[in-house]
Parts: structure tokens; sequence; C-alpha cells
């Protein structure tokens, strides 16, 4: 009888700390270091992307965005011109929009589309309907970045979270180029010194539960 | 009599424009050593810090549930916008528009965000809490009436 007892509380301790764990890794998403699991996501030109798609990627510019928050307005030039910059190097932009469109529908896979052929995005306009993907990551908002080094294994890894660079509001402002430095520091075989910075934007608009 | 005609009117437009002045909603800047001055905890207080933005749709929304808040004499709630300083004047016709009481701050600097919070990623809104005896609640999320009401109520009780 004790036994049993003894057995159930160290069953239910072991499940609770798999609870906690569990819902731990959901809420915080990935942090440095981590490695990152593939998506499969519908891009505004009909395709579905996925990061395995990119043979010859040596990683990824990955950015949470909208059509809709001014933040994410701002930096649109400055995503374009990573991916120009960066593309050809081996680091592609693949921008996700994970926003429900009941509560914002101007970021709709229609009004998406219209955005990416209007500013011709050169890269993905990826559309996150489940908000997985958003997430997984851990995102929280709008422009949210997180650059992921593809290693020689094809193992996926977290580099660097958070801005783009510390002058949202006007890009002749910038003191600190964080995405570019990170990607600069990949590409030379190091570590990014700058692996975390933070900036405002605009809450990701969940679903409601 | 139309002198006098004139200055009546000239005196009524003076006094409109006091009584305005002085109902309008206030946006002050002000910077990150200044407020964090005040983000210490006061014995008699519960201190509420919103940080909001003109351009932020949940935040005008929760505003006038902070508002409301204002009304409470155990609470002492700052609004602090995150608009550009040039755009002071949008977050002040805001405030204006939701007939919100409070003024507000203007916080319009790098590398503030840490020193609100280290758990907070940047995102809009966002709340903190601090009570009597200096716990510290910190909220990257949009409040309901009722949430917010709950929290604060939650918080009171402790």
């Amino acid at each position: 009888m004790r036994k049993s007892i003894a057995l159930i509380t160290g069953l239910l301790v072991v499940v609770a700390v798999l609870y906690v764990n569990a819902s731990e890794t959901v809420a915080d998403g990935y942090g440095i270091g981590d490695t990152v699991s593939d998506f499969k996501l519908k891009s505004t030109s009909g395709d579905v992307v996925s990061m395995a798609d990119y043979d010859e990627a040596k990683g990824f510019i990955v950015v949470f965005t909208c059509n809709t928050c001014p933040y994410a307005k701002l930096y649109e030039q400055r995503i374009i011109d990573l991916d120009q910059k960066f593309s050809a190097k081996g680091f592609p932009v693949l921008a996700i929009n994970p926003n429900d469109i009941t509560k914002q529908p101007d970021d709709s896979m229609e009004k998406m589309a219209a955005r990416a052929k209007d500013k011709n995005y050169s890269f993905p306009y990826l559309r996150d309907d489940s908000q997985e993907v958003a997430r997984a990551f851990g995102a929280s908002k709008t422009p949210h970045v997180y650059v992921i080094n593809k290693e020689a294994s094809g193992k996926l890894r977290v580099e660097f979270i958070g801005a783009i660079d510390d002058s949202p509001r006007d890009a002749s402002d910038v003191e600190k180029t964080y995405v570019e430095d990170a990607v600069n520091a990949l590409l030379a075989g190091k570590k990014p010194t700058v692996t975390q910075e933070k900036a405002i934007g605009c809450t990701i608009k969940w679903k409601d539960a | 009599m139309r002198f006098r005609h004139h200055m009546k009117i000239l005196f009524l437009c003076a006094f409109l424009l006091t009584f305005t002045s002085a109902f309008s909603q206030e946006v002050v800047k002000i910077n990150m050593d200044e407020l964090n001055q005040e983000m210490i905890s006061d014995e008699n207080h519960i201190k509420v810090f919103n940080f909001w933005a003109s351009w932020c749709g949940p935040c005008v929304k929760e505003l006038p549930y902070f508002d409301e808040l204002a009304d409470n004499p155990n609470l002492n709630v700052t609004l602090v916008s995150l608009d550009f300083e040039e755009e002071i004047k949008k977050a002040s016709s805001i405030l204006k528009k939701k007939g919100i009481g409070l003024s507000s701050y203007l916080l319009d600097e790098k590398d503030f965000i840490d020193k609100v919070d280290s758990s907070w990623t940047g995102a809009i809104p966002a709340t903190l809490i601090l009570d009597k005896s200096g716990n510290r609640y910190f909220f990257e999320k949009a409040f309901t009436r009722d949430e917010l009401h709950q929290t604060i109520n939650n918080i009171i009780s402790k």
C-alpha cells in the first residue's frame, strides 16, 4: 500500500514537472542557441515555403511582420534592403505575418499579396494562419526578428533575436545595425557579439482562445 | 456700444481659452531617469504605469479603463506614451478624443525597455504595477475592463 502511494505520488510529481516544462516551452519560444523546427507556410504567391526549400542557404533572417503595425511599416524598406543585401550571400529574408485577420482584416492574404506586389518584395511573405509558428518561435510583436544559422549538420540554430536596428523612426539615424552585424558575424564564421536587442512593436493579434 | 460688444467677445474668448487649456490633457516629455524616480513603490498607493502610443489600437482601447482606475484613491495611475517626440500633439489629441482625464508622459529614447522590466520584449500595450510593499507585476498584454479590475483587486487583496 505504502509502496503504491509512493509510486503514485512519484508519478504525479513527474507529470507535474513535465506539464510545467511543456507549458514554459510554449510560452517562451526559442532562445539563443535553440534549434529551430522547420515550418510550412503559404506565401502570397501561392507557394508553400519551408526553410528546407533553400538548399544553398547558410541561414535565414526570419521576420515576424505585418501590413498594419506602424512600426512594421517604418521597417518595411529596411526589411527589403536586408533581403537584397544578404539573400545572395546566403541569408534570405522570410517574412511571416501571424496576425489574426478577424482582429486585423488588413492582414489578410489578399491584402498581404497587394502589399508585397506594391512594394516589390524580393522575399516570400508568408501567412501563419494557425499562429503555431509565431508561438513556436515565441514571437510577441511585429516586427520581431530571428537570425538563424544553418550549421554543417543541417541544424538550424537561433543566433540573434530582436530588433533590426536602434532607430525605428528614422533609418538615417541608425547607430547600431543589430541584424546586419549578426548576419555578418555568421558569414565570417563567428558568433554574433550582440544576440538580443529589444525594440517597441505592436503586440501580435492572437486569436481568442 | 460696439466697443463693449467686442470686449465681451474678447473676454469670452479669453475665458474659453483658459478653460480649455486647463482641462486639455497634457502630454509631457520625460526621460528614463526621471521615470525611474517615479517607478519606486509608495506605501500609501499602488502605482500603475501604462505604456501606450497613439498608433497602437489595443492601447488606445484600454486607456479609458486606466482612466477609471484613477478614481480610486488607493491607486496612482501614470500613462506613458511611447510616441515619437514630434507626435506629441497626436498623443494629446487621442487623450482628448477619448475623454481621458489623466495626463500622460511621453518617453522617446533608446534602450529603456529593460529598465522598465527585463521580461518585456517590447510589445505594447504593457503595464507595470507596483504594490505598496514594493512587489512588481508586469503585463505585456491588453486588458479588458474586467481583467484590469480583477488584476488590481487581486493585488490589493494580497
